[in-house]
């Protein structure tokens, strides 16, 4: 699509399209939602096969998902060694017909080692000719209401990357209508840390700038032309540069900027490519309520088993991707929310379906919601999971991008279109089928439902289908563990064992902390309201 | 991976398309038996729970792992013998008939105790029980003078005599008791020592008994029937003379004529229902306003017509009545509007359940408002209703109650008292629980499941626990049956 990616189309009949397109998922999930209630007391028996019919389809998926997961875990887990320097410097001398490593003896590093000796082999036949020393990072992180103590850690954490800091610009995006006391904080930040890097911009987003929605896109984008004029006045190509959006609070491992580099140059088509690294929430994850380390972990296994399916991967939250394919993309959308995703989907529209995203197997870590208080922090949860289920704001824009672009082939339009429109209406309603319509039948039943065999062999049947899904449950309390950072000193045992029991809560807070928010999204899309954005509430303890 | 995702996508889409219908067709009753007609049965169950639970349960011959509540599943279509033993209980036998892909629910199966003492609770002798409220408390009533009338209240414990208003009620003589089942009130028709008929409410407020002097609301009557609503102790209807009037005891007035040319009413639901000789059926609010009429339909007037007066109308349901003759002849408002020419003698209506249990000499009859068609849900279907009769329940049945959450009928014969089971086995069985007092009555309270009367020999209050509450009191699908599995194979599997 070589039109304008953005919910506010121009033309009349495009803006009905997306009127069309904005309805459809909120109405497919209360149809389901809705249509399962009244069958329970139209047809309870109807109600019950169906329900049985989806619990099935609900276990065998988790144990689809649950064996990508562990898989992604253990890719994790052996990629954690990896020294990503010196596989620069092998692909480095790859293309000056330099030596290459021997192959570790620990078989799981073999495994990865035995990956990079392909990717060079592809680098050497390829013929990519870029070098780790020509590569630059460009960092944005625009900043709204976080204080310095907030951002400052993720400064740290690129100031003392393996990649020389040399080659990183930093820049902070900074909106206009932050407070002093955050301006303050950006300046005494640029102040201190401009030396460690190629430079640190501090790039001031004027309020209101026509055609522009008061969401971090806009105030991403305009740092990114601004970054775009550095390098252009320093004859740096677009093309070595890899652009990364991170949030405020994302603290990235000392060698993430070399794995980034590394991932860029074996990418066979880097510039149409994006790189998703695995978002963690450990920054403070001890002293987030449970239930707020529960969402986190989860949201971070989906991400993992997202990893394992490159073919529909999207990026999210914090990403990096190939500068020269935002600057021909267009750049962030400026009036939309969900700037992390539809910046792949403009980007896979404008490229006419030639766009990838690359899992990269790495973790940055970011802030869990913790406001203060429970009832403080629930809502913060819930207006963040709502934030990222307004994603479904991507697929109206996307359908009319599909309509319109005739180069991409329709079979991947129709897998484009379904999982995003699958994932959307199956995060809103999978929890409440599971934990609450699926259970309407047995406490609604009529005398004749009440009387038939179905009545007393579907509790038996729900019952064991739960029963091995708890198998995932118990995977999931292992990896959960094994992801978490070490627990501060102070936090007895027993505490600490209660992280386990902590997944007890995932029906509860499934269901009304995940599923609830993406039908509030998705609602509120169906019936034309927007949504402001509103930067979560986090706080972090010394 | 991406190969790998997809052939493990391939191997769980399989899975799923065949997992799905085979768990569906488990859950909707199906098996596969190798060699029946096409390899697939069609099966029922039978789901059974007792009071108290953990009974182990045999089917046939063949003993299944497992205790209640149990369900037993893949049964073929057809009758099978039950037996329910657990240890000092009597073993409880029946038949029960499987249906393909229909559960047959025995949920309410009380197993009685081989032997169980009575608590007596009242050691002093008396001749006869008169409840007030669901058993909240009985009135004892040990000789014919007010006076010889003692209270037992159920938390309170011990007796107490009657609170009299005066002394002069002390050596008044009762007549009659005028009593409503469930009724916290009760009057006593005595006469005093001047001869004088007199009126006497006794009443529970609480923890503690009142008694009113009605005396003066019945000055010049002498009323065919005293009738009251459950619910409202303080507002009479007096029915004399094909009169009705209505009495407002708080208000301390009397407003006559009601309704004129009465052949008959009741009370329910807060509501007066008045059958009047035009053949219809007014109902009345509790202040007197008329709030609907019910036509009788033309075969039943043609029943009542020539009939005396005295009916008793008893709800069953919002349209539905049963008319209740002096002379025992017992009609129903819908076809076949017939139920007895005459004789009997008590109705007991379960109100909570629509539903209706009748008496005459040996014979005990049911009449149930069910849902017409076997496939039709209760709301969307014409109610239907019917009626079962018990040829040989006992030898001059006395008295009545419906017992244990509406799935029993206790009842009383002379001396004897007896317990059957309405839901269960085809053919069900009179149980013998207790001898009492010839004569005198006995209270079933349902929320203790305990049964009160007067031991045989000496006529002492006693408690017998017949359902056990704390194992009554669980819902059976809220407890999670055990799935029982035949111990050796057999026909039924």
């Amino acid at each position: 699509m070589r039109g304008h990616f953005s919910p506010n189309p121009s033309a009349p009949h495009q803006r009905r399209w997306q009127r069309c397109f904005e309805i459809v998922p909120g109405a497919i999930s209360w149809s389901i939602l809705v249509g399962m209630v009244l069958l329970t007391f139209w047809k309870p028996l109807a109600a019950a096969v169906l329900i049985i019919a989806f619990d099935l389809y609900w276990l065998l998926r988790l144990l689809y998902m649950t064996i990508f997961l562990v898989l992604s875990y253990l890719w994790l887990a052996v990629e954690r060694s990896t020294d990503w320097m010196a596989r620069l410097r092998e692909l480095d001398g790859v293309l000056g017909n330099g030596a290459v490593g021997a192959m570790p003896l620990r078989w799981p590093q073999r495994l990865s080692a035995w990956r990079h000796h392909r990717a060079l082999d592809a680098s050497q036949r390829h013929g990519s000719s870029i070098r780790s020393d020509e590569i630059y990072h460009l960092v944005i992180i625009p900043v709204a209401k976080e204080t310095r103590e907030v951002i400052e850690p993720g400064l740290q954490s690129l100031a003392h990357q393996q990649f020389p800091s040399s080659r990183i610009l930093l820049v902070l995006a900074l909106e206009s209508r932050a407070s002093d006391a955050v301006k303050e904080g950006v300046q005494q930040l640029q102040r201190a840390y401009r030396r460690h890097f190629l430079d640190l911009l501090v790039i001031t987003h004027p309020d209101g700038l026509p055609g522009e929605a008061r969401v971090k896109g806009a105030n991403a984008t305009y740092a990114a032309r601004a970054a775009a004029d550095f390098f252009a006045a320093r004859d740096v190509a677009f093309d070595a540069v890899i652009a990364s959006c991170f949030d405020a609070d994302t603290v990235v491992n000392p060698d993430y900027c070399a794995c980034l580099a590394y991932h860029f140059m074996t990418c066979p088509d880097r510039t149409r490519a994006s790189f998703q690294p695995i978002p963690v929430y450990h920054n403070n994850i001890w002293q987030a309520p449970a239930f707020s380390r529960v969402l986190e972990t989860g949201a971070s296994f989906f991400q993992m088993i997202e990893a394992t399916n490159p073919e529909h991967l999207v990026t999210f939250s914090s990403h990096s991707m190939s500068f020269r394919a935002l600057v021909d993309a267009g750049y962030w959308p400026v009036d939309m929310i969900s700037d992390d995703s539809a910046i792949f989907w403009k980007a896979l529209l404008r490229f006419d379906g030639d766009y990838r995203v690359v899992p990269m197997y790495v973790t940055l870590s970011m802030d869990a919601v913790s406001a203060g208080s429970w009832w403080r922090t629930i809502r913060s949860v819930y207006r963040q999971k709502r934030r990222w289920a307004w994603g479904v704001e991507n697929f109206p824009v996307v359908m009319r991008g599909f309509q319109r672009n005739r180069h991409i082939p329709w079979t991947r339009k129709l897998r484009h279109g379904f999982k995003l429109l699958e994932t959307h209406v199956s995060w809103a309603t999978s929890a409440f089928l599971l934990t609450v319509i699926g259970w309407l039948p047995a406490l609604f039943a009529g005398r004749e439902f009440s009387s038939s065999v179905f009545y007393y062999s579907a509790p038996r049947v729900t019952g064991v289908i739960f029963g091995l899904s708890s198998l995932a449950l118990v995977i999931s309390i292992v990896l959960s563990l094994g992801l978490l950072p070490p627990p501060p000193v102070r936090y007895p045992l027993l505490r600490r064992m209660g992280v386990a029991v902590e997944w007890l809560l995932v029906p509860l807070v499934a269901t009304f902390l995940s599923a609830l928010p993406a039908l509030d999204a998705q609602t509120r899309l169906m019936l034309g309201r927007r949504m402001e954005f509103q930067v979560t509430e986090k706080t972090r303890q010394a | 991976m991406i190969l790998l995702r997809r052939f493990f996508f391939g191997v769980f889409v399989a899975a799923y398309l065949v997992l799905c219908p085979l768990t569906i067709l488990y859950a909707l009753g199906y098996l596969v038996r190798p060699g029946m007609e096409r390899g697939i049965v069609k099966t029922g169950l039978v789901y059974l729970a007792t009071t108290p639970s953990g009974a182990t349960v045999y089917l046939g011959q063949k003993r299944y792992t497992g205790t209640t509540p149990a369900v037993l599943r893949g049964l073929l279509p057809g009758e099978y013998s039950v037996r329910l033993v657990l240890k000092h209980y009597r073993p409880w036998a029946g038949m029960v008939r499987v249906v393909a892909e229909r559960a047959t629910v025995l949920d309410r199966v009380l197993l009685l105790p081989e032997s169980r003492s009575p608590e007596v609770v009242v050691a002093e002798p008396s001749d006869e029980i008169v409840s007030l409220g669901e058993g909240e408390a009985l009135l004892l009533v040990r000789g014919s003078r007010l006076e010889d009338v003692a209270c037992y209240h159920r938390v309170e414990g011990g007796s107490q005599p009657l609170p009299l208003p005066d002394a002069s009620w002390r050596e008044a003589r009762v007549m009659s008791w005028t009593l409503v089942p469930g009724s916290d009130a009760a009057i006593a028709r005595a006469r005093d020592t001047s001869g004088s008929i007199r009126y006497l409410r006794i009443r529970l407020r609480g923890r503690q008994l009142q008694a009113d002097d009605l005396s003066s609301f019945f000055v010049g009557r002498r009323p065919d029937r005293i009738a009251w609503d459950l619910d409202d102790a303080d507002r009479l209807f007096i029915l004399q003379d094909g009169v009705l009037d209505r009495v407002d005891l708080m208000a301390k007035a009397i407003y006559p004529r009601m309704a004129e040319r009465v052949l008959g009413y009741g009370c329910a639901d807060g509501a007066v229902y008045v059958l009047t000789d035009d053949y219809l059926i007014r109902r009345f609010d509790r202040d007197g306003t008329e709030k609907a009429r019910y036509f009788l339909d033309q075969p039943l007037q043609v029943l009542l017509a020539g009939r005396s007066d005295g009916w008793r109308i008893v709800r069953v349901s919002d349209d539905l009545f049963l008319l209740w003759g002096e002379s025992g002849e017992l009609f129903v408002t819908r076809p076949p509007y017939r139920l007895a020419d005459a004789g009997i003698e008590g109705v007991e209506p379960d109100v909570k359940r629509e539903r209706v249990a009748f008496w005459r000499g040996e014979e005990v009859g049911v009449l149930d408002v069910v849902a017409s068609g076997r496939h039709a849900e209760r709301d969307d279907a014409d109610t239907d209703m019917t009626v079962r009769w018990w040829p040989d329940a006992g030898e001059s049945i006395e008295q009545l109650a419906w017992v244990y959450d509406g799935s029993h009928i206790l009842l009383r014969q002379r001396d004897r008292v007896a317990l059957m089971a309405l839901v269960g086995p085809e053919q069900p069985e009179w149980r013998e629980l207790l001898r009492v007092r010839r004569g005198s009555r006995v209270e079933y309270v349902e929320a203790s499941g305990l049964v009160y009367y007067l031991d045989e020999r000496l006529g002492r209050l006693c408690a017998w626990p017949l359902v056990v509450r704390s194992e009554a009191s669980i819902a059976p699908l809220l407890r999670w049956p055990e799935e029982v599995v035949e111990r050796a194979r057999g026909r039924e599997l």
